[in-house]
């Protein structure tokens, strides 16, 4: 692309410089963040799985062009699946609790996916505010199962199925850096594809798309159904995580909550989703020390400001930055 | 063989008929121009027969198969393709994005998951061809809405072709570029040969009179006189309602 | 009194309320293209105010009604233009916007007045019940039946019969006509935001007689709101009476037939219309 040939070496070497932020970041969850105090370890852990529900998000809102604020019920149905594989059912192992609750978010998303697309533009905001809600009500209702408004508490963290293995802070959170590893990967490979070229241009012009003969609501079904099996790994990370799932966490709240994630991160990056996840979750720790009946007026404050002053996305930003930085000093 | 078939199309909103009673037919290979002063239902016609709006009456066949509530999709798959009189492309993506867009089409690998699209070369191999014919390709990296409107428009054009289309609807296709641009273009269609057919409305009547085999006059959504230039230049009817060719054919007859 | 006719005047009264909050919440989204997420949360800040006025002071309750529908229009007034004027045009940010001021509202109004459930409250002189075929039924419910009636013959007038209501349904077809026919959008809208901020903020005063007021109350609001808006359509007075009504009967005869359940009735009506007709019953083609 109008770079002049240099020799197979300096390319090489070309190519490792060019990713060094990447693997700075790889370096410093890898090495770095295990020697670091539990709270830390636990900050850390938490980030890794909102980077993977934001990211997830960010294939509906930033590729698809859906807007969607019903992401969390795949979130919450994931976790509550794994939950109570491990408590109701005593189930002590985490692949059939992985599992479960991915299916179960994915069989949700297939079921609201029907639904949700009947609408045009900015009526699904509409229906995926009221699907969310929906599974909420369930979720508080329903308490032979759920355990209603209290919550479901006491989840385990079920066995990896290796003898003698016994699970602490650190190796959960490797477990989880290897899942978020996975989810990046995947998710990226999914946007450079053909489908998810075939997204963007739904996103950017759905009727000339149908015009050229594809058909844009499988399209945007199927998509729906991976950002929602995606988004229900992060709900059974966090399940084991935090030991408890409750109804808010399917709610429109924590669907808004990952949103700004997404936003504050940059649209329609991946990369962005994850850095923003980062950010947030960070903020609302710090905030939360300050002050904890306050949290969510921080919160909206920082929806905001995001909003008016940072919707390109901070990720984004430094994305840029850097390029800048490899063009000056001419890599 | 008929490769296009429109019986009775009558297309109305709210209390207005956009088309009314539209019949007609186009054989393989055929240039159609449709031509008519604005508002006549052009580009209506268009759209209801590219499946973008549907009909409030009548019937529409390709290839003798009836398509009337026939998804655009599914016209795509059959071959038919379109530009749009207003630019309809992605202006947030490149130029390159677009045409591969356009190219993968209707195929099933646009469901392709797991590998990037730059390991597809032969779509690349296609996408410099296309974009080759307008002088795009220099372009490919640059984003559609950085681009002049002449070249925007030939972008238009560009995929409209992209699918190798059996049956062409090309709206006001030099609308608002050069005469060296609409040349060009003339050039591009007319190197199309007998497997596409081709309708196309236009307002330049020297494009309409050297390039169609056979034109359609709408006016008020009616079809008012259809036969061959020459036909279509003589009648009264039309000149009566659209001055222009009166003007043209003055001219014509000078030289 | 008859059982039927006991769920038929909860149906009409809830309905009532239902109306009025969702035809604020249509009329801000038909002229300026904005989903106000927070419009729940309006009507939970007018029913405080209310509240405050005149249940902690003892102050009239209409003047209640009137203060939380004021402080109402003032938030709206000051989201327009503190944020959205210099967004404009961007319809996703704006809503994203209103959707970030829902966490505020949220959490200011359980911080000035704690997170407990108040009690219903109305007027004194609606305390009461009127006697309707041999059988006490609240006034209060009478008094938003007949509220509701009101409003929705004004905001038909406004719609159908005025120059005003013209000019909004101009802004809605087509907003750049409009502007060349020298109507002033940005003030009409601003109006409307206005307008449509009030009656959220007065509804939830007069409503409170019924629901009562707690923090949480705005997600479930704004669900309801856009229940009415799914099933009934947005854009008209009628479409809104419609989904409305609906809404109301399916809730009356939901909770009297099914009590834990009654939310679901509530979840199915949208699916079905969702399904069968993506618009609304009397939605204008999106």
């Amino acid at each position: 692309m109008g770079r002049e040939p240099a020799s197979s070496e300096k390319q090489g070497l070309l190519k490792v410089i060019r990713l060094a932020p990447q693997f700075l970041i790889l370096l410093l969850l890898i090495f770095l963040i295990p020697l670091e105090p539990t709270y830390v370890q636990s900050l850390a852990t938490k980030i890794l799985i909102f980077a993977i529900f934001a990211m997830s998000l960010d294939l509906l809102i930033g590729y698809a062009g859906i807007m969607s604020l019903g992401h969390a019920a795949f979130f919450g149905a994931a976790g509550y699946g794994a939950g109570i594989l491990a408590v109701r059912y005593s189930i002590d192992n985490i692949w059939l609790g992985l599992a479960s609750g991915i299916l179960l978010a994915t069989f949700i998303a297939a079921v609201f996916g029907i639904i949700a697309l009947q609408a045009r533009g900015i009526y699904s905001i509409l229906i995926t505010f009221a699907l969310g809600q929906l599974l909420y009500s369930l979720a508080t209702k329903w308490r032979s199962v759920t355990n209603g408004d209290y919550g479901l508490w006491g989840v385990p963290l079920p066995a990896l199925g290796l003898s003698g293995f016994e699970w602490n802070g650190t190796y959960y959170y490797y477990f989880v850096f290897l899942a978020f590893l996975v989810c990046y990967l995947c998710l990226y490979r999914l946007v450079k594809s053909p489908f998810g070229k075939s997204l963007q241009g739904i996103r950017e012009g759905e009727s000339r798309m149908r015009a050229l003969g594809y058909n844009t609501w499988l399209f945007k079904y199927v998509a729906f159904i991976i950002a929602g099996m995606f988004a229900g790994v992060a709900g059974v990370l966090f399940a084991y995580h935090s030991g408890i799932i409750t109804p808010g966490d399917l709610a429109v709240m924590n669907s808004g909550f990952v949103m700004l994630m997404v936003i504050a991160g940059g649209i329609g990056t991946i990369y962005g989703a994850a850095i923003g996840a980062a950010l947030i979750i960070t903020i609302q720790y710090y905030a939360g020390i300050l002050t904890a009946d306050r949290w969510p007026l921080i919160l909206g404050g920082v929806f905001v400001l995001t909003i008016m002053y940072a919707r390109a996305g901070v990720g984004v930003y430094f994305y840029s930055l850097w390029k800048r930085v490899l063009v000056r000093w001419k890599f | 063989m008929e490769v296009l078939k429109v019986e009775g199309l009558s297309k109305r909103f709210g209390g207005v008929y956009s088309l009314e009673d539209v019949s007609f037919s186009v054989s393989g290979g055929e240039r159609l121009a449709i031509i008519g002063p604005n508002g006549a239902g052009k580009t209506t016609l268009f759209n209801v027969l590219a499946g973008q709006l549907s009909a409030t009456r009548g019937r529409v066949y390709l290839f003798e198969q009836e398509i009337t509530n026939l998804a655009p999709h599914r016209r795509a798959r059959l071959g038919m393709a379109r530009s749009f009189q207003i630019s309809n492309l992605f202006f947030n993506l490149t130029v390159l994005d677009n045409t591969l867009l356009a190219i993968q089409g209707s195929q099933a690998r646009s469901f392709q998951m797991f590998r990037s699209i730059e390991a597809y070369g032969d779509m690349f191999a296609k996408a410099k061809k296309l974009l080759s014919t307008t002088d795009l390709w220099e372009k490919k990296d640059d984003l559609v809405r950085n681009m002049s409107h002449g070249e925007q428009r030939n972008l238009e054009i560009v995929l409209s072709l992209a699918s190798e289309p059996k049956v062409l609807l090309l709206d006001e296709p030099t609308a608002g570029l050069t005469e060296a641009e609409s040349a060009n273009i003339v050039k591009v269609v007319s190197g199309l040969g007998s497997d596409t057919t081709v309708l196309f409305v236009a307002h330049d009547m020297d494009l309409v009179l050297n390039a169609a085999d056979r034109i359609i006059v709408l006016h008020y959504g009616n079809t008012i006189a259809e036969g061959t230039p020459d036909e279509i230049q003589a009648n009264p009817k039309v000149k009566e309602v659209y001055m222009g060719i009166k003007e043209l054919a003055a001219n014509a007859e000078a030289h | 009194m008859n059982i039927v006719l006991l769920n038929i005047l909860n149906a009409i009264s809830y309905g009532a309320i239902l109306f009025l909050l969702a035809s604020g919440f249509s009329l801000i989204f038909g002229v300026m293209g904005v989903l106000n997420l927070s419009h729940g949360a309006l009507y939970v800040v007018g029913a405080y105010i209310g509240w405050t006025t005149a249940v902690a002071h003892g102050i009239s309750f209409w003047l209640g009604a009137l203060a939380g529908g004021l402080v109402a229009g003032l938030i709206s007034l000051i989201m327009e233009a503190g944020f959205f004027r210099r967004l404009y045009k961007q319809l996703n940010e704006q809503m994203l916007l209103t959707f970030g001021f829902v966490y505020i509202l949220d959490n200011l109004s359980r911080w000035i007045w704690g997170p407990s459930y108040r009690a219903p409250f109305t007027s004194p002189a609606l305390s009461g019940s009127f006697t309707i075929l041999g059988s006490p039924y609240p006034a209060v419910r009478i008094a938003i039946i007949f509220i509701g009636i009101v409003i929705a013959v004004g905001l038909w007038w406004l719609q159908d019969k005025t120059r005003a209501g013209a000019m909004i349904r101009a802004g809605m077809d087509d907003k750049e006509t409009a502007l060349a026919l020298g109507i002033n959008l940005p003030l009409v809208a601003t109006v409307a935001f206005f307008v449509g901020s009030f009656i959220a903020g007065f509804a939830g005063v007069i409503g409170a007689g019924v629901t009562g007021v707690y923090p949480e109350m705005s997600m479930s609001v704004m669900l309801l709101v856009l229940a009415v808006i799914i099933i009934g359509g947005v854009g008209s007075v009628q479409g809104t009476l419609v989904g409305a009504g609906i809404l109301g009967a399916i809730d009356a005869f939901g909770k009297a037939l099914f009590p834990d359940y009654a939310m679901f009735t509530v979840y199915l009506a949208m699916i079905i219309v969702l399904l069968v007709k993506p618009s609304g019953i009397l939605g204008r083609q999106v």
